[in-house]
């Protein structure tokens, strides 16, 4: 070590979060003198989360100048449109939750206000209609839009769905590429400074010691250091996103992989399916004070429309996060940090964002306080605006039966949520805090979808006649599906461009 | 909004601002508008409009060729004088340079200088390169700058301006006095910041001592009432949202103004405030809150002029190869001001 100056990072634990943040600052720190050196075991499995992804990872991937074919390649990735919702609003409803926007907007005012305006009118088109993400991804259409085809296209926004283990073997190629340095070893052991309770080195198996002078906790659940060590403590929203546990499992492909995730309510959780090039992802998200792990996993099992390919892994989590991220000179990344169910793909985004927010506060000193509360705040706001976004799916839910979902639909919510939802539903309102991950689009998708929409909208839009609203809106519809119907199907997009072999049948899992 | 009716009262200028765009707003729902204005003095100071004003005024038909008519001249920063000996200040409207590689342009910069580069950052501000022509340019000319621009006006003849465009647009214009009752009414400049929504009441922001804000804030009050509801009385959850983002708003103008003008802003206790100059001295990042009124490159002036300097700068600025970066840079400083030539 260097005094009190930053020379060495020690990322504790492999997996996607640590070679998701090996990759980044082995990339940006490398000019400064700074080395990276990652510690993990193959002889500890990583949880795998995050299959599907939302479309802040093509920053990611961008800024560590990823070619995007090259990963879609490698990762055996698919192209993510949205979100469908199946039986969220009640038994046998469904939506789509779109990236992109919806419509077009017409002098300076929103474009859902005309669209709550034509429906108060008695017009039956859906938001959906309005969507061209939603339009291409039931089609099973996809193209990368590219600057000259022009503005109706450029509102395609994607993600991906990747294998997360063949992700992280992509980034650990790029990382030690760049100059990171990996580690095989079990962690017995973190020592630290006597006088300032800094962490100094991670004791591996045997007598090897591993110095650093910042270090990141990617050690998962297990929060290594963080609870470990610095016993950052938990905020647990567990009263707010009741499900606690998940079974996960793989299963073949059944037709061409479309391009979107699929979420279905079940009697105590919901149940997700994500289509890779040579796989499905498949796992039932529940709550085990009503439902236990036999009865999830059969629910699972009895629903998944290919033949399973793996054994079912269970996992248990808490949701929340921990009350310091960044703790003395450690910073929890990724399953460490907290966790959030699934539902709405932010698993890796939230690991992007932790390292993004590092690598811009990045100390020039071990002990660092000023840049550690501003990380701190900033990751605790990151968490609490997708939680509120998480908890409307459940508060705004229409089923009834279900113990679980009359809890969900009837129990108190944060007040930062409430107020979204009274704005939202008098009058179309939408008020994004600074840096808020999800947008307008977002609330109105899952709001109208299950039954939560706007029930007003802002007068000015009664200055339009209703034949030329009708009309304007009609004109959106028609050119949206236009646009969708001309593009390239999914799956010759994916053969085209990352030369995969979905075009060319479905292949048995290597 | 079909037969409601709105009463505009206050100040000449800050009424008519909030007036002509209620005016525009509601031309074509039914709804009328009146304006009960105290009179501006004919030879009052020059106000500042903020380039916020531009889409106002495209909204109620103000061209470029009517502010030059009033006398109106383009300006690119904020000029504010600061307290005692302290120097006079300049906001920029517009960024400084570019940002690159996921970094912010300051971020390059501080590393210039920490490799020895001698320039200011204002040597990378076109809104500081065009402010020196500015003084000399017309309203009309400053359309075709490719920044944002701000106005300064007589208050007067852009008062009268705006009564005529208003009374085009449907609205009454009446003496102040004028006995009138209406659904709703704007009570502009009445008191002090926050902006507040009462019922059938809405008191617009009272005075700001940087230049351009009160006005802003007017138009900011008007265009949050129309966002939010449009109608007499919004719901409890609408007046609490309008109300909360009135009151963040004044609470960043607040934060600018004791940076500005506080004799020591470092020892001061606004927590917003000391978390951007915190994380600003320590990383070069400044941090935003839930509602910001001035933009990046206004905060990052602010924060050089009072004497703040990060420590170092973002590491994603160190991705490009020195070498580049200089060239880079200098190539963006000759292009703002190639040498021996003008605008």
């Amino acid at each position: 070590m260097s005094g009190e100056a930053i020379r060495q990072v020690v990322i504790a634990g492999g997996g996607t979060a640590g070679w998701m943040t090996a990759a980044a600052l082995s990339k940006f720190c490398q000019r400064a003198g700074i080395g990276v050196t990652l510690v993990e075991s193959e002889a500890i499995g990583t949880v795998g989360v995050g299959e599907a992804t939302i479309p802040p990872i093509g920053t990611f991937n961008q800024r560590l100048g990823i070619d995007e074919d090259e990963f879609v390649r490698a990762t055996q990735a698919t192209y993510k449109l949205g979100i469908e919702f199946v039986d969220w609003g009640a038994k046998g409803e469904r939506y789509f939750h779109p990236f992109g926007t919806y419509g077009f907007d017409l002098e300076g005012i929103e474009f859902h206000h005309f669209w709550t305006r034509l429906k108060a009118l008695g017009d039956k088109h859906g938001l959906d209609e309005y969507s061209l993400n939603a339009l291409a991804a039931y089609g099973g259409k996809f193209i990368r839009p590219e600057p000259d085809h022009g503005p109706v296209v450029g509102k395609l926004a994607y993600a991906f769905h990747f294998d997360a283990a063949l992700y992280a073997a992509f980034l650990r190629k790029l990382a030690e590429g760049w100059g990171s340095e990996r580690v095989e070893g079990k962690i017995a052991a973190v020592e630290r400074d006597g006088e300032s309770g800094l962490v100094t080195a991670l004791k591996l198996d045997g007598e090897r010691r591993v110095e650093g002078d910042l270090f990141i906790d990617c050690t998962g659940f297990r929060a290594l250091i963080a609870e470990g060590v610095y016993e950052a403590g938990f905020e647990d929203w567990s009263h707010w996103l009741p499900a606690n546990r998940a079974v996960a499992i793989a299963c073949e492909r059944d037709g061409p992989p479309q391009p979107y995730t699929r979420s279905t309510a079940r009697a105590a959780g919901w149940q997700w399916r994500i289509p890779l090039q040579h796989r499905t992802g498949n796992g039932h998200v529940y709550c085990d004070a009503h439902m236990n792990a036999d009865e999830a996993e059969a629910i699972l099992l009895e629903n998944l429309e290919g033949a399973v390919l793996s054994s079912p892994n269970h996992l248990r989590f808490a949701t929340g996060h921990r009350r310091s991220f960044w703790s003395g000179n450690c910073i929890a990344i990724g399953l460490s940090a907290g966790f959030l169910e699934p539902l709405e793909s932010t698993s890796i985004h939230l690991i992007q964002s932790g390292i993004a927010k590092l690598v811009s506060l990045f100390p020039a000193n071990r002990d660092a306080p000023v840049e550690r509360d501003e990380y701190n705040r900033l990751m605790r706001d990151d968490f609490t605006h997708v939680r509120d976004f998480l908890i409307l799916h459940y508060k705004a839910t229409r089923q009834t039966g279900e113990p679980f979902w009359d809890y969900v639909r009837e129990m108190e919510i944060p007040d930062s949520l409430a107020r979204k939802m009274a704005l939202l539903r008098g009058g179309g309102r939408f008020f994004k805090y600074d840096a808020e991950l999800f947008d307008l689009t977002s609330w109105l998708a899952v709001a109208e979808g299950q039954g939560w929409g706007p029930e007003g909208y802002n007068p000015i839009v009664d200055a339009l006649s209703d034949t030329n609203l009708s009309q304007s809106l009609a004109n959106m519809r028609g050119l949206l599906a236009k646009t969708a119907s001309a593009l390239p199907s999914h799956e010759a997009f994916l053969a085209r461009h990352a030369n995969t072999s979905a075009a060319h049948g479905y292949p048995s899992p290597s | 909004m079909s037969g409601m009716s709105i009463m505009v009262v206050g100040p000449g200028l800050r009424a008519c601002i909030v007036g002509a765009l209620l005016a525009r707003r509601c031309a074509q729902s039914g709804a009328r508008v009146a304006i009960l204005a105290d009179p501006e003095p004919e030879h009052g100071a020059d106000e500042l409009l903020r380039p916020s004003f531009h889409r106002f005024h495209a909204e109620v038909g103000i061209t470029a060729a009517d502010l030059d008519r009033l006398g109106a001249r383009p300006v690119t920063t904020t000029r504010v004088a600061g307290n005692g000996d302290a120097r006079e200040m300049a906001l920029p409207f517009a960024p400084f340079g570019l940002p690159r590689d996921g970094a912010d342009f300051h971020q390059h910069w501080l590393r210039a200088k920490s490799i020895g580069s001698p320039h200011d950052i204002a040597a990378y501000s076109p809104s500081f390169w065009f402010a020196q022509f500015a003084g000399s340019m017309t309203c009309k000319q400053a359309e075709k700058l490719p920044i944002q621009t701000g106005f300064l006006v007589g208050a007067h003849a852009y008062t009268e301006l705006l009564k005529a465009r208003a009374a085009m647009l449907g609205a009454t214009i009446a003496e102040p006095d004028t006995a009138c009752s209406a659904d709703l009414t704007f009570h502009c400049g009445e008191h002090e910041a926050p902006s507040q929504w009462e019922g059938t009441k809405i008191t617009v922001s009272g005075p700001s001592r940087i230049p351009g804000t009160e006005l802003q804030a007017c138009l900011h009050a008007a265009n949050r009432w129309f966002a939010f509801s449009a109608k007499p009385g919004g719901s409890s959850a609408e007046e609490r949202e309008f109300n909360r983002l009135s009151g963040a708003e004044a609470e960043r103008i607040a934060d600018m103004e004791e940076l500005l003008f506080a004799a020591d802003p470092a020892s001061n206790p606004r927590e917003a405030l000391r978390r951007k100059i915190d994380v600003f001295e320590a990383c070069g990042r400044i941090p935003s809150e839930d509602y910001e009124v001035f933009a990046p490159q206004e905060w990052l002036a602010a924060l050089l002029a009072r004497g703040f300097y990060p420590a170092r700068h973002d590491r994603l600025a160190d991705a490009l190869p020195q070498g580049e970066l200089m060239d880079w840079l200098e190539r963006l400083r000759r292009q703002l001001a190639p040498e021996g030539k003008a605008a």
